[in-house]
């Protein structure tokens, strides 16, 4: 979707774009997901208070509840494998797809659930074993993936496992078999994703079977290689990171050269890791019949009233009362200011980048090798040293034909990893574009009047007891108009009874101490300041979304929930309610109404 | 460009000056005021304080300048000595001044401003102007031939650039205008042509002037507020809370969009003055409905339709009621939500548009309180994150706010942050073993050839040699010298095409680009270095010679990703987008004789492009690949608007198998396609387009027809072809195209 405009242009050009939005949907780009989730019986084993089974299946509700809003156009399958029963094509054993690969509807997500929950149905239907024959498993994927008719960009197999020996009895090298389908992955360019469920107690050897296995996979491919090698985490808690990063597909955006010289150029490639992630685009959909309508526009000669083609157009600008009129060639030749590309201007220290030098969200630029030969170790060089000067490069930036260039500061991003070795910042260049002349708006203000020495000071003690050293992390706010979005939407599709109620991230929740608030208090009494925006608090909120839910159940004679004698009883109360409780008894509330039962159930011990 | 600037402005007001034109109904003060307007709007939009503009006027009553004496330099007052500009310079000029019936001598007001210029600028580096502005109508004190050059050579020494602009000019050798000028004025054009000549500086006609002034305009844009609303602190009740309002600080100027334009219209019978040249667009919703006949298209009207939005498979109805009710419910205004130290904002985040917050004016308890706390945070190194609401229940968003003391008031600037869903964790791999590797642990991409110090020495030469900020006072590219090259040469275009409209498009001019183009000097200075970090590295760039490789139908697939890629990322994306633009992007890019290969975003002009250069290999080649295209765009068909694109490939492929008497390898190939669309099974991706027959027939291609002595098909053959095979034929066929499957299909095979 469109992230190009500026800060507040959004909903007028949501409006506009519709018609552009009708005819992309149906692209290409797409993508197969396969989670094969592994369920032999030490699966179902209690690790440090997680069973890897169930985590699994989490983690892939939780993606699916995700994916299924944001990418509508993608694929995903489930296999199970280490089964009891069998299901599939060759009826080999141990083996039970679950899903073919197709787009993933909310039935799975339902079902998905249902066996999370209840163990039996699982073990009825599915059943655990400790057999599977991996080349079998291997074959199986490889043919969900090419039974899948439609073309797709990317295909990937998320492997949840805590065996790290598949194949006990033949060992790697000389099994000619799954190394041959292994080149068939390779071949098929089908990417393996591990997520390997293990801790201190059972440890995963990495070396015996699964390093020889990606060398392989990824013979070609060292970017990869390094990934897997780099990611593989260490505990079951980390995983969950890593399982969202790959919520999001990895897109570049464009391949391009970087002139750094008339001497010297490499491969760039560049990505958006910060960018506007937008409400989904709709659809019209017939009220009546519920059936989506296609859309046809035709263009019409005003003067003449006969059809034109597209062909049959010139562009016009008005300009000074008349139409001044040019091809579309033409336009592209105004348009047109050299091929894409990155050219180096020159370099400023880092202090030159202001603050307000700033109109759009960045790019993300990393070498590409596939364009010149060098491109990853100039680029790691340049990189390293610009950051030791701290300095910014100035470059002018056209990414693809026909864009106008545009200047842009490069500012060095080294790469960051946490206590874990997990990666939290890439290494590479940020690419800022930078405003032109024009871009920049004067503002001129009138002079103000300024407070008393002693009024900053109180306004200090104040702004210090609210400050959060850490800084910001993106991930700590969501933005709560798409996550109240998201809860509508999934609300209706699956068809839930009950409206959850989001957590705004985007509200005062600072603890004040107490002499400071009584310190705003005085400064407000000082300076006669005035509230105009009606005092609302967290309770009277939740009420005002219960409202708009239309969906609460009116509950009869509530009383404290510590009085409740039955489970039975807990169905009256709100999700919030309970949520309230749960918080309030120090218990960290759980999402869904059914767990929150439980979790009171289990302190009320009924 | 960066430089700055000491502007003057010398304006003529001696009597003849006032007089108006009878044809023009115009003084020539008042063209003297466009054209002052146009300069100082330039200045005043720019605002820079260190480009300086001074006033000067000619033929006041009183005189006021520092070199006058009793004798010389009378009747000419500075005005304004240089100083930014100001809105205040251009009221004077366009409201107060009036005849002050005395004349005052234009040599003299010239050597006044040389003077006020050089004692400013002293030996700094300055770019120098100055501007006269005059009719020619008085007289001028010119008769000293020697006192001439010396001041036409204390400008051109002091590199001082005059314009000297006359109204109703008459100089010009092309453009005689010499019927109605007095000899004075003829006399004193040839002075000033005489003077400019030995000064380097230039005469200008007032048209000539305006049009060069309209040159770099920028947008002129009011400061509005965008909001006013409360900024809260704390808690309520324990909260502060002001009063803001915001303006915008930067916003990406966007180049206006072209409106369609008929040329149907355009050459249609009838009066030019009375067409409109406009283009409707006309919108039809339709939904399939299954009746006795098969499916139908029918259509619906649009306040039948409600947004749906996909869920997976499935889609939510959501009307507009439903949706604006179950939205996130938010009063307007900022709230701060906590504050951080300043070093922990990563300037890589910031991503929008930029704005600025200030206290309500008039607000006495408000401005107080909004600058204790923009002082506080400035004392405190402290930025905050601030929510912002614009109305009433609109999506809020996150952002942070840095503290900007300014000489006589406290504002804030705000840019955006990104919510976890705005945060992509993508994760690269690491540099160690490229920059460090220890031992065996180099990584495969590790190309340096020399140790890792004489790389970093390398390297910190270059970025040295590439300083852009060696000279303080002008640092290069600076974001405010910087004019956006798209929007200024489309108004360079527009305003040429209305005065011109037959003519080409202008060149881009170098002063345009310029502004983005490396700068040569620092290009000497690199250029060696850059070599020796290649040799360093062992760049080399990677041929795509390798293309083989790439099955052509993967090369087709990867080129509609692309495009695609392009429709639905327009993130970089420049305007005037439809799609049939999209398709013709590279049109300029083909050079008729070296089109290899057939692409599939021009697949008929390089299918031309190769059957023109006359080759019977290149021709062979063009045909193949033309008859695959044609196949596989119809699989690929995004939908019934890619049919126009494909019915082209198929009347190109027709026009040059009629030209290369082909007829057999058009029919068969024609024949073949026809199965394929109208027969289920043999090529699914094909027959899901069957609909593509229809428009074969309405476009009425068929076969190409046998006749004089060219090869083609029978006359039964071509009456048969467009009609809709029999359910009889369609088993033969079947048969038929089992046994011989023709050489496309083989070539398929072959790539896929």
């Amino acid at each position: 979707m469109n992230t190009h405009e500026s800060l507040f242009d959004i909903d007028f050009i949501e409006e506009n774009e519709e018609n552009d939005n009708d005819n992309v949907h149906d692209f290409i780009n797409r993508e197969a997901l396969l989670f094969a989730i592994d369920c032999s019986t030490s699966m179902f084993q209690k690790d440090e208070d997680i069973y890897p089974f169930k985590f699994s299946l989490k983690a892939t509700i939780n993606f699916l509840e995700k994916y299924i809003i944001q990418n509508h156009n993608d694929f995903i399958g489930i296999l199970f494998f280490s089964t009891d029963k069998n299901k599939n094509a060759h009826d080999y054993k141990n083996i039970y797809i679950y899903k073919n690969i197709d787009v993933p509807d909310s039935q799975t997500i339902l079902d998905l659930e249902e066996i999370e929950k209840n163990n039996d149905l699982f073990e009825s239907s599915i059943g655990s074993s400790n057999q599977v024959n991996f080349s079998e498993m291997l074959l199986t994927i490889s043919q969900m993936f090419s039974e899948n008719i439609k073309t797709v960009d990317s295909k990937k197999v998320l492997l949840f496992t805590n065996q790290d020996n598949p194949i006990p009895d033949s060992l790697s090298k000389e099994n000619k078999t799954i190394f041959n389908i292994i080149n068939d992955f390779s071949f098929l360019k089908i990417l393996v994703e591990p997520f390997f469920l293990y801790n201190a107690e059972k440890p995963f050897d990495f070396n015996i079977f699964y390093k020889d296995f990606f060398e392989s996979l990824y013979a070609d491919n060292e970017e990869y290689l390094t990934m897997v090698s780099q990611d593989i985490s260490k505990r079951l808690d980390q995983l969950v990171t890593k399982i969202h990063q790959k919520e999001i597909k990895k897109r570049s955006l464009f391949r391009i050269p970087f002139n750094i010289s008339e001497n010297l150029a490499i491969g760039i490639e560049g990505f958006n890791i910060v960018s506007e992630q937008k409400k989904n685009s709709y659809i019209w959909v017939d009220d009546k019949s519920g059936k989506v309508a296609d859309l046809s526009t035709t263009w019409i000669c005003h003067d003449t009233t006969q059809p034109l083609f597209p062909s049959d157009f010139k562009y016009s600008y008005i300009y000074g009362g008349k139409l001044v009129v040019f091809t579309k060639d033409e336009l592209f030749k105004i348009r047109n200011f050299g091929k894409p590309g990155l050219t180096l201007l020159g370099f400023k220290p880092k202090s030159k980048l202001k603050f307000q030098y700033n109109i759009k969200h960045p790019y993300f630029i990393y070498p590409d090798e596939s364009q010149y030969v060098g491109s990853y170790s100039v680029f790691a060089h340049l990189l390293n040293t610009m950051n030791k000067m701290e300095k910014i490069a100035i470059c002018n930036f056209i990414p693809r034909s026909n864009s106008s260039p545009r200047l842009v500061a490069l500012l060095p991003q080294m790469e960051k990893r946490d206590k874990n070795n997990v990666q939290i910042s890439p290494p590479g260049f940020s690419v800022i574009p930078l405003p032109f002349a024009d871009d920049i708006r004067d503002v001129k203000n009138s002079a103000c009047d300024r407070a008393s020495e002693e009024l900053d000071i109180s306004i200090g003690k104040v702004i210090n007891n609210i400050n959060n050293e850490e800084g910001y992390n993106p991930k700590s706010i969501n933005n709560p108009y798409l996550q109240k979005f998201y809860l509508n939407l999934q609300t209706i599709a699956l068809n839930r009874d009950e409206m959850e109620d989001i957590q705004d991230d985007t509200v005062f929740k600072y603890k004040m101490d107490s002499n400071i608030e009584e310190l705003i208090s005085s400064v407000k009494t000082h300076l006669q300041l005035q509230n105009k925006t009606p005092v609302k608090d967290v309770k009277r909120k939740n009420n005002d979304n219960n409202n708009n839910t239309q969906r609460k159940k009116q509950c009869s004679e509530k009383g404290d929930i510590l009085k409740v004698t039955s489970a039975d009883n807990l169905k009256s109360y709100t999700v919030v309610e309970l949520k309230n409780f749960l918080s309030g008894v120090n218990i960290k509330p759980a999402k869904k109404k059914a767990d929150l039962i439980d979790q009171v159930v289990e302190y009320l011990k009924l | 460009m960066a430089n700055k600037e000491a502007t003057i402005y010398i304006i003529d007001i001696n009597p003849p000056m006032w007089v108006k034109d009878e044809t023009t109904q115009l003084t020539g003060y008042d063209y003297a005021k466009k054209i002052i307007s146009e300069l100082l709007h330039i200045k005043l939009i720019s605002g820079r304080k260190t480009d300086k503009v001074g006033i000067i006027f000619v033929g006041t009553k009183e005189t006021n300048n520092s070199l006058a004496d009793n004798e010389s330099y009378l009747n000419i007052s500075v005005k304004y000595e240089l100083l930014q500009s100001s809105l205040d310079m251009l009221n004077t000029v366009m409201n107060e001044v009036k005849n002050e019936e005395s004349f005052g001598d234009l040599l003299d007001s010239i050597v006044i401003a040389s003077d006020m210029i050089n004692t400013h600028c002293k030996n700094l580096k300055y770019k120098k102007t100055i501007y006269l502005i005059t009719d020619g109508n008085s007289n001028i004190l010119n008769d000293d031939k020697g006192q001439n050059e010396s001041i036409a050579n204390f400008l051109k020494d002091k590199d001082i650039h005059l314009n000297i602009i006359v109204t109703n000019y008459g100089g010009d050798e092309e453009n005689p205008n010499l019927g109605n000028i007095s000899e004075l004025k003829r006399f004193n054009e040839n002075f000033f042509k005489e003077f400019t000549e030995m000064a380097n500086g230039e005469v200008w006609s007032v048209d000539e002037a305006l049009e060069i002034l309209n040159e770099f305009r920028t947008k002129d844009v009011r400061s509005t507020t965008l909001i006013r609303g409360p900024l809260t602190l704390g808690n309520p009740p324990n909260n502060l809370e002001m009063t803001c309002w915001v303006y915008t600080k930067t916003k990406e100027l966007t180049l206006p969009p072209a409106k369609k334009y008929s040329s149907v219209s355009e050459a249609s019978a009838g009066n030019d003055e009375e067409k409109t040249f406009a283009v409707d667009m006309e919108r039809i919703y339709t939904i399939k409905i299954n009746t006795k006949e098969g499916e139908k298209d029918v259509e619906v009207s649009p306040e039948n339709l409600v947004k749906g939005y996909r869920y997976g498979k499935s889609i939510v109805p959501f009307n507009s009621i439903d949706e604006e009710q179950l939205a996130l419910q938010n009063e307007k205004g900022l709230t701060i939500l906590y504050f951080f130290p300043k070093e922990k904002l990563k300037r890589e985040w910031l991503m929008s548009n930029v704005l600025k917050i200030v206290s309500e004016p008039m607000n006495k308890a408000s401005e107080e309180c909004f600058s204790a706390l923009v002082q506080s945070m400035a004392l405190n190194n402290l930025v905050a994150v601030i929510k912002l609401v614009r109305i009433k229940n609109a999506q809020p968003r996150i952002g942070v706010a840095i503290p900007i003391i300014k000489a006589n008031y406290d504002c804030m600037y705000w840019c955006q942050l990104p919510y976890s869903e705005d945060y992509r964790n993508y994760s690269f791999p690491s540099f160690d073993r490229i920059l460090n590797p220890e031992g065996e642990k180099k990584s495969k991409l590790y190309t340096r050839k020399v140790s890792f110090d004489e790389a970093t020495k390398k390297f910190e030469d270059l970025i040295n040699a590439m300083d852009l900020t060696a000279d303080e006072d002008n640092e290069l590219y600076a974001p405010k010298t910087v004019y956006n090259l798209g929007y200024q040469y489309l108004y360079q275009c527009i305003r040429h095409r209305a005065i011109n409209p037959n003519d080409p498009l202008p060149e881009k001019s170098d002063r345009l680009l310029n502004m983005v183009n490396p700068n040569p000097e620092i290009v000497k200075q690199s250029s060696g270095i850059a070599k020796e970090l290649k040799e360093m590295f062992g760049v080399e760039k990677v041929e795509v010679t390798n293309k083989e490789k790439k099955g052509f139908g993967e090369v087709v697939d990867d080129e509609i990703k692309n495009l695609i890629n392009n429709i639905k990322n327009p993130e970089t994306e420049v305007k005037f987008k439809t799609e049939e633009e999209i398709n013709n992007l590279r049109i300029e890019n083909i050079i008729e004789t070296n089109v290899k290969e057939i692409s599939s975003m021009n697949p008929v002009e390089d299918f031309k492009a190769m059957a023109n250069q006359r080759d019977a290999t290149i021709l062979d080649k063009a045909l193949t690949q033309m008859k695959s295209m044609i196949q596989n765009l119809i699989r690929n068909a995004l939908s019934n608007q890619s049919y126009e694109k494909i019915v082209n490939c198929i009347k190109a492929l027709r026009e040059v198998c009629v030209k290369e008497d082909e007829g057999n390898l058009f029919n068969d190939f024609m024949q073949d396609l026809k199965k394929k669309l109208t027969l289920p099974d043999l090529d699914t991706k094909i027959y899901i387009h069957n609909d593509f027959w229809n428009v074969m027939i309405n476009q009425n291609l068929n076969i190409i027809k046998a006749e004089g002595g060219k090869e083609g098909a029978t006359e039964e053959e071509f009456n048969q072809f467009l009609e809709i095979p029999k359910a009889e034929t369609i088993e033969n066929s079947v048969k038929e195209s089992l046994e011989n499957t023709g050489d496309i299909d083989d070539l398929f095979d072959m790539l896929e």
